[in-house]
């Protein structure tokens, strides 16, 4: 429900899949051991959603509070996963 | 305005040994701890007429009355949100005395939490409510879960692991000389905390983390009235709330605007201001619910013991100490005490006001317990 005005219509807008990174941890599995460790991100989408997801595509000691992220999906168990990464990548094209 | 200020009072207090293998059921260790509660209020179980306990809590009510031969019950209870309910028990105890509902109310939680069902295992709540939109990207135990709020934090202030480690050290150095502290004459090092091995990088570090543990502890509440005339010197429950906001939640709390604040504690705070009419300078002894160190700073600066960003050199200039201006989880707290979920803490506040306390400060008037989103101010009867 609405918590400004009580509708319980709802729709769907498309995100423009940009934001930045609020907070990040990395994160070991305590049992069962990653190949890599999962960088875990709160990302600050242009619109005003907050939401968790894993950052990709660049090293731990890359990652900063602030810095530019967009999204990109990944199937897990038939699920499209929403993932980030850096804006324009971590390391110049090299052409 | 009606208040629960002053109406209530804890009279006893009950607790088994703090280890990793009880050895029993928790009801057996329930039992234990609301018999010796009950016992040092000078009290018979046929007197408590009300109960409450953690949503939680594995211990049947009707169980409790058939082992201790409670013979008639009028008011139980349940708080949610976990630890940080914890103290909202005292607040449920107080209102059922308050309103009549019942005569005198124990508080317990008891529980197997290192031999039984260990919540710093990856959860098995794998999906459904916020789990669902959490869970797939890794955040599988609470040290993971809680990390995400704490690393802005400090990025905000710019705080690192070794300041939560001065958190630790000071508790550590606190139950070192609690013999019912599993750390007892265990003290460590800040060196041995940054040796401690990452559990959630670059925020938590092992000896950030509470212990897991087993145990049972328990608090009689009745009314001041009756208080008066039981064998302690009772312990004035002066406010007692919670602190609930909206978009809050309790293990992933990422959705207030800004992260680096503790909103439920800065309403807790300014409930018990109100009510009470004290504010900071007027706490003797604080004891601060900390699951992982960093909630502790939250709080230091919720409740305006110290400025937004200054926790950690109110820590580091030696403020918690137990002869520091504000000494904080003077028993040790869920790091050097023991993890009975919180409820520990309201027993060693309890022990302060009666001068009682292993590592007693002197001239307490008023302890506030806080446990985030739910606190109490105790006082003397």
């Amino acid at each position: 429900m609405c918590p400004r005005c009580g509708s319980l219509e709802w729709e769907v807008h498309e995100a423009s899949g940009r934001g930045t990174v609020h907070s990040w941890i990395v994160s070991r599995h305590p049992n069962k051991p990653d190949r890599d460790p999962r960088i875990v991100v709160l990302v600050d989408l242009e619109e005003g959603v907050r939401l968790v997801s894993n950052l990709r595509e660049l090293d731990v000691c890359e990652v900063h509070n602030g810095m530019a992220v967009e999204v990109m999906f990944d199937m897990v168990n038939d699920v499209a996963l929403p993932q980030f990464r850096p804006v324009g990548g971590t390391t110049p094209a090299a052409v | 305005m009606p208040s629960l200020s002053h109406t209530a009072a804890i009279v006893g207090i009950g607790q088994t040994e703090f280890s990793k293998d009880s050895g029993r059921s928790e009801l057996r260790l329930a039992v234990e701890a609301v018999r010796a509660a009950v016992e040092d209020a000078g009290l018979e179980p046929r007197d408590i007429d009300g109960t409450v306990t953690f949503v939680q809590d594995s211990n049947d009510e009707l169980a409790l009355m058939r082992s201790l031969g409670i013979p008639r019950m009028r008011w139980t209870s349940r708080t949610p949100f976990g630890g940080g309910g914890s103290c909202a028990t005292i607040e449920h105890a107080a209102a059922a005395v308050a309103a009549g509902a019942a005569d005198t109310v124990v508080v317990y939680r008891a529980f197997n939490e290192r031999s039984g069902h260990r919540f710093g295992q990856p959860t098995r709540q794998a999906a459904g409510g916020s789990f669902a939109w959490h869970r797939p990207y890794g955040l599988d135990t609470p040290a993971q879960m809680y990390s995400l709020w704490f690393q802005r934090y400090m990025h905000e202030f710019g705080v690192t692991n070794a300041d939560f480690g001065r958190y630790t050290v000071v508790a550590r150095k606190h139950a070192a000389t609690n013999p019912k502290a599993w750390f007892y004459e265990r003290p460590i090092t800040l060196d041995d905390h940054q040796k401690s091995r990452w559990i959630v990088e670059p925020i938590l570090r092992l000896l950030d983390c509470c212990q897991e543990s087993d145990g049972g502890v328990a608090c009689v509440v009745t009314s001041m009235d009756r208080a008066k005339d039981l064998q302690h010197p009772p312990v004035a429950i002066d406010a007692a709330t919670q602190g609930n906001t909206i978009d809050s939640d309790v293990l992933f709390n990422y959705y207030h605007e800004d992260t680096s604040r503790f909103p439920e504690a800065e309403y807790t705070a300014s409930q018990l201001w109100a009510t009470t009419g004290l504010g900071p300078t007027d706490i003797d002894v604080a004891l601060i619910y900390e699951n992982f160190s960093p909630v502790v700073f939250y709080q230091l600066e919720a409740y305006g013991f110290c400025g937004r960003g200054e926790a950690k050199d109110f820590i580091a200039d030696g403020n918690i100490d137990l002869d520091g201006k504000l000494p904080v989880n003077t028993h040790g707290g869920l790091l050097g005490e023991a993890y009975i979920h919180g409820v520990n803490n309201i027993l060693e506040g309890v022990r302060q006001l009666r001068g009682t306390a292993v590592n007693q400060v002197g001239g307490v008037e008023h302890v506030l317990c806080s446990a985030g989103r739910s606190a109490v101010v105790l006082g003397k009867g």
